[in-house]
């Protein structure tokens, strides 16, 4: 899971380190504007490969208007993490109200005691969502002939693609994986 | 609102298609549709305080009437605007946004075009288009476009540009890459002014030219677009050339114009331009031009013979390197 953390308060900015840091301890990579190496910044990534937007900071700057705008288009999730006592943004709030985006737009008021559980809440929400279960991921397999001959054979006689046959096996296993059933539950505690 | 709250004027002239919620396809073909049109993309209200004007709908002839009407559209908001996106057919975009840098020189407001993938409200013919477009991109394109487009038209840029995908493209250097779906335009010389990212990077050290501002209100004049294959014969007599200011013809680089054909540009006694974009042989009573876009040198030669302009000696309009068009 890829998200882009953007915040416009860039000196001593503990709550984005505390953000960027629960989203990596439970694996998520994450890119950031606060982050100053080339890596994470504006190369070699664009905004739509990225899951989701976060948002951290007292108020909308245009980059930040630009960036939810960009995201809600492709119909990812944001999350704006505003600081308890801060007033949400009047645009803001008209996008949270409109039938729409409102499901896709999670304005969360924190502190320090609930931070990590708005960030953990957020992650659930992406992980169930619809772009989660989008098959956008592309992979590379090399199988043996032998193997290659048997999914011909298994494609041809159920008259379905090799690629949906082989979905649906991965998803059946899936399934009756109890073990990963438990990781799952426990993922975001 | 943003919190610059800059004025933006989006006109819309055709290219406006979008998938809804549904998955039909929405246009604007009047007036009436904007504001449906608009609701599908509400994020644009953070961005900027914008107006959308109608110019043409979305099954118009896009041509030099439309062109003179944005024209007129946009002299007369100039002063009140930030910027102006201009959303208009992917079919003509290049042309388009060419017509717009020629007529409204020096502008110092910014004006970026943007486009649909698809253009045209029928839906059957394009049916298989859309779907393939829907599943790969999750739309057609323009919401991202769109914000992409505001984002820039409150930002300085020399003159008219393309924004499309993640490029934005001077309009002198665009040209069409069908084999890209993301980017179906491309720079001619790979030099872009921006790309999109996780923002937008426009280049920091593009020139500006620093005189007044011309604006020309006069429509493009209508001239023949031909392309010469040598060998076959031109057959058409100075009488069906009586409607045209101008001949613009496409030539072969190495090989001289047959001189039956020669003899006919002589007798035509109309300003005749030949061009290719390596180089072109010299024929007498024709302007050559080359290095340059093709849409650059056809809408340039429109603009050079419409009336306002024609004071000013054609050949040395076409020879001069009005807003850094010839590519070196």
């Amino acid at each position: 899971m890829k998200i882009y953390f953007y915040s416009n308060q860039y000196l001593n900015n503990k709550d984005a380190r505390d953000i960027i840091t629960h989203f990596k301890k439970i694996g998520v990579e994450v890119s950031s504007n606060l982050d100053s190496t080339k890596a994470t910044g504006t190369e070699g990534m664009s905004l739509d490969k990225v899951d989701a937007l976060v948002f951290q900071g007292e108020k909308l700057d245009t980059k930040a208007s630009y960036l939810i705008a960009l995201v809600l288009a492709q119909n990812k999730e944001v999350l704006c993490l505003l600081p308890h006592g801060a007033k949400p943004d009047s645009s803001l709030q008209d996008l949270g109200t409109d039938s729409k985006l409102a499901k896709k737009i999670h304005i969360e008021l924190y502190d320090q005691e609930n931070l990590k559980e708005k960030v953990l809440a957020f992650l659930k929400i992406i992980d169930s969502g619809d772009i989660r279960n989008l098959f956008s991921i592309k992979y590379t397999l090399r199988l043996s002939g032998k193997i290659a001959d048997y999914l011909n054979w298994k494609a041809d006689r159920q008259n379905i693609k090799k690629a949906d046959w082989l979905r649906d096996q991965i998803q059946q296993i899936m399934q009756e994986d109890e073990q990963y059933s438990e990781f799952i539950k426990n993922k975001f505690q | 609102m943003a919190k610059n709250n800059k004025k933006i004027f989006l006109i819309l002239a055709g290219g406006t298609g979008i998938l809804n919620e549904r998955g039909y396809l929405l246009s604007v073909q009047s007036k009436d549709d904007i504001e449906d049109w608009l609701a599908q993309m509400p994020e644009l209200n953070i961005l900027a305080d914008i107006e959308p004007i109608f110019v043409s709908g979305e099954d118009d002839i896009l041509g030099s009437d439309i062109w003179h009407k944005i024209v007129a559209v946009i002299s007369d908001k100039a002063t009140e605007a930030d910027g102006f996106v201009v959303v208009s057919k992917i079919d003509q975009l290049i042309n388009t946004s060419l017509a717009l840098t020629f007529t409204l020189q020096n502008l110092k407001q910014t004006i970026v075009l943007t486009s649909s993938q698809v253009s045209g409200t029928s839906f059957i013919d394009k049916k298989e288009i859309i779907g393939g477009l829907k599943n790969k991109y999750g739309g057609l394109g323009l919401r991202s476009n769109i914000i992409n487009a505001i984002q820039i038209a409150g930002q300085p840029l020399p003159f008219p540009a393309i924004i499309f995908g993640t490029r934005l493209i001077p309009a002198t250097k665009a040209i069409m890459d069908l084999s890209n779906n993301t980017n179906i335009f491309s720079s001619i010389d790979n030099d872009y002014w921006g790309k999109v990212d996780f923002g937008i990077n426009v280049k920091s050290n593009l020139s500006y030219s620093k005189q007044k501002t011309k604006i020309y209100t006069d429509r493009l004049a209508d001239i023949l677009i031909l392309e010469d294959i040598p060998g076959v014969p031109w057959s058409f007599d100075k009488k069906a050339l009586a409607t045209y200011r101008g001949i613009f013809i496409t030539i072969n680089p190495y090989q001289p114009l047959e001189k039956s054909k020669q003899e006919q540009i002589a007798k035509w006694k109309l300003p005749t331009i030949l061009y290719n974009y390596q180089l072109t042989s010299p024929v007498k009573g024709a302007v050559n031009i080359s290095h340059c876009t093709k849409n650059t040198a056809i809408i340039k030669a429109m603009w050079a013979l419409s009336s306002k302009v024609k004071d000013n000696k054609f050949e040395d309009l076409m020879a001069r390197n009005i807003l850094g068009e010839f590519l070196e």
